[in-house]
């Protein structure tokens, strides 16, 4: 709808409380069929959706808005930015204008002036049924081009990592807004009570540059923040304090249980109380089955071997080992799941952020990241988890399709970049948008990151102008004021 | 006005009142009508606050460095990006400054008292909610934090009351809960301190629901 109204404005418009309010006059009906006539009347599907939360059980699942066929959330991310132009995103033009300078100069980008124009560092060859053009840096991920929905024209507003990162995860550049994450457990809770409804995982090698931001709860209720462990750090305090016997803690936990239970008899019916007995209890059974989680043991040994458990880089062995987590936690029903791949940015040797020596930096990124990834999506195939799984693949940004100064590396790209989804609910095979014929600037159906977050929010069955949380005055968003589904990429 | 605007006059007023000097005990009439009390018929029992938490943790266990001003304490053994601040696995030696005196970054995480709410430092919050999560009672359970403090409790009662498993038990409840315990508890706590010390207690009794409620 276009018009000028504020929020509340709107809402004072609903047709409902306009007619509570006007108690029936004939008048109002009138001025309610002049408002309509003009596009400006309220209509129920522009009023803020919030979910109906149990405050003594707040991760209880929930159903969405609408029906759909996604009901968990995993959520890939490469930290660092990864060069569009060497990976997804095809430009046959590039090569050919290999050597020569970028065009519109002078430039000055993220790190400074700019080199020439450079050809991708791996060859692209069409994959799969569908032929879609994918480079040799991703040789196992892009075996699954027929399941793959690229979006290649996405835009970011921030070419700094730790802004563009609490930007995709958030909406917000800015630290302390709710995470996508957040926002989906505070929208459909979670079905497993034994584990918490959000989990990150961080990279084997350290948190990205936004680290907890990108899992924080920020002003939504603190139950819906992530909880962060891996398969190296399970979570801090799940075990008991060191000095203290076994027997000794469970004689606490018991006397904590009688303790609390004689305290409840005097406050009958308060629920507050009831619910944090239950909070220990829930605390007690997520002890047990998290360090089970990170016991591999019953895994099939030449599927630890495919996910590459078994190699001898340990960060290898450790990415590849949350992966298993991944599946593991989507398996037991866990709500959102969101994989790192890459830490702090650290010269482009923990992370993508190849500024220098691209084809070495992310050649080593790129095998640390392909196998067990591709391994984890065709697992989440084979168990039918695809089928109610929705899978985002993001970067903060891209690189530039020019080289640096130094003529080794790429520079931030916030101008057109990709990334892609696959699972339940998405079009595949199928690409969205497009660069221009370097791959630079995205030209074709220009999307933002809050374009992207809404059809995430849409393909999990809510409406991202109406998924809010009243807060400091503001119905809150997680696409603030902005955002339209990309209907295309939608099944 | 008629005696000088005297703010005094109007807090005695107020605080001798029937309505103010109400019973917060339950009901049973009251809470079949109003559960919640939204009308307000008595004070709904409320949770302390993370830094209220802690101090009082600190403060019974006769290890809370209560001087003002000065700077800060650092609870974090890194310091990369605001977010990336990881705190000590071991509290230290105390005595422990209250925690306003804290050193707060944005995203950071003390890895205790956050979960209790604690808004982030990289918003402005208006008001704190109370959320009920099994992270706070995995942290405040299992943290060294409070297993190092409970056994401060335990000194220090010992060192108040001597070796009498019962007068101990007094002396802890006298201290955390402000009441003699009643004959049940008595015993169910001094079954427990014999068998697995008074510290057991003491980490029972600092994850109560009448110790981290106000009532």
């Amino acid at each position: 709808m276009n018009n000028s109204l504020t929020t509340n404005g709107l809402q004072l418009l609903n047709r409902r409380l306009l007619l509570g309010k006007t108690g029936m006059a004939l008048g109002s009906l009138g001025l309610i069929h002049l408002l309509a006539n003009d596009g400006l009347l309220a209509s129920e599907r522009e009023q803020p959706f919030q979910p109906a939360i149990d405050p003594t059980h707040p991760s209880a699942a929930r159903q969405p808005e609408f029906a759909t066929r996604a009901e968990q959330l995993l959520i890939i991310f490469c930290a660092g930015a990864v060069s569009q132009v060497d990976s997804f995103d095809y430009k046959p033009e590039l090569a050919k204008q290999h050597g020569k300078e970028p065009p519109g100069g002078p430039l000055v980008t993220f790190q400074g002036p700019p080199g020439k124009l450079a050809r991708p560092f791996w060859q692209f060859k069409p994959r799969g049924q569908c032929g879609k053009q994918l480079s040799d840096l991703f040789p196992n991920l892009a075996e699954l081009a027929d399941e793959m929905c690229f979006v290649h024209s996405l835009t970011a507003p921030n070419s700094a990592h730790t802004q563009a990162e609490n930007f995709f995860s958030t909406g917000h550049v800015a630290e302390g807004f709710p995470s996508l994450g957040a926002w989906t457990s505070y929208a459909l809770g979670s079905p497993n009570d034994d584990l918490p409804a959000f989990v990150a995982i961080p990279d084997p090698r350290g948190v990205t540059e936004a680290a907890s931001n990108n899992w924080g709860a920020g002003f939504l209720p603190a139950a819906f923040q992530g909880t962060s462990f891996n398969s190296i750090q399970p979570p801090r305090n799940l075990t008991r304090p060191a000095g203290v016997t076994q027997r000794a803690d469970v004689s606490a936990r018991q006397l904590l249980a009688e303790l609390n239970a004689e305290h409840l008899v005097r406050f009958p019916g308060d629920n507050e109380l009831a619910a944090r007995i239950s909070s220990y209890e829930l605390a007690g059974r997520m002890q047990l089955s998290i360090p089970g989680l990170l016991e591999f043991q019953q895994e099939p040994q030449h599927l630890l071997t495919s996910y590459g458990v078994d190699s001898t880089d340990p960060t290898v062995a450790g990415y590849a080992r949350n992966c298993i987590l991944a599946r593991r936690l989507l398996e037991q029903g866990v709500r959102v799941v969101q994989l790192f791949n890459g830490g702090s940015q650290s010269g482009g040797n923990s992370n993508w952020d190849s500024h220098n020596d691209l084809e070495r930096l992310h050649g080593k990124h790129a095998k640390i990241f392909d196998q067990p990834t591709a391994m984890l999506l065709q697992d989440l195939r084979q168990r039918g988890l695809l089928d109610k799984t929705l899978v985002v693949w993001c970067t903060e940004f891209g690189r530039n399709p020019f080289m640096q100064a130094n003529g080794t590396g790429r520079d931030h790209g916030i101008d057109g970049f990709t990334c892609w989804m696959m699972g339940a609910g998405v079009k595949a095979p199928y690409s969205y948008g497009a660069t221009d014929e370097l791959g630079w600037k995205a030209v074709e159906r220009q999307a933002t990151v809050y374009d992207f977050n809404a059809t995430i929010l849409h393909l999990l069955g809510f409406d991202h102008k109406r998924l809010s949380y009243y807060y400091n005055g503001t119905q809150r968003r997680l696409t603030d004021v902005h955002g339209q589904v990309l209907h295309d990429v939608l099944a | 006005m008629q005696h000088g605007w005297s703010l005094k006059r109007l807090h005695r007023q107020i605080c001798t009142s029937a309505t103010y000097r109400q019973s917060s005990a339950p009901d049973a009439q009251a809470l079949r009508v109003d559960a919640d009390s939204r009308l307000l018929w008595r004070f709904p029992p409320r949770r302390l606050e993370a830094e209220a938490i802690r101090d009082s943790i600190l403060f019974v266990a006769s290890a809370l460095d209560d001087k003002a001003g000065g700077p800060g304490v650092n609870l974090y053994q890194s310091e990369r990006y605001g977010s990336q601040y990881i705190p000590k696995e071991d509290p230290g030696e105390g005595p422990w400054r209250r925690s306003i005196y804290l050193l707060r970054v944005r995203g950071g995480d003390d890895g205790v008292f956050k979960a209790f709410d604690i808004p982030d430092c990289g918003q402005v919050r208006p008001k704190r909610l109370t959320s009920i999560t099994p992270l706070q009672a995995l942290n405040l359970f299992n943290s060294s934090f409070t297993q190092v403090l409970a056994t401060r409790l335990a000194d220090r009662v010992v060192q108040d009351v001597g070796e009498d498993c019962r007068l101990q038990v007094d002396r802890v409840f006298e201290l955390t809960l402000c009441r003699p315990p009643s004959d049940n508890e008595s015993s169910l706590c001094v079954k427990t301190a014999r068998a697995d010390g008074l510290q057991t207690v003491c980490r029972a009794i600092l994850n109560s629901n009448e110790f981290l409620y106000l009532q």
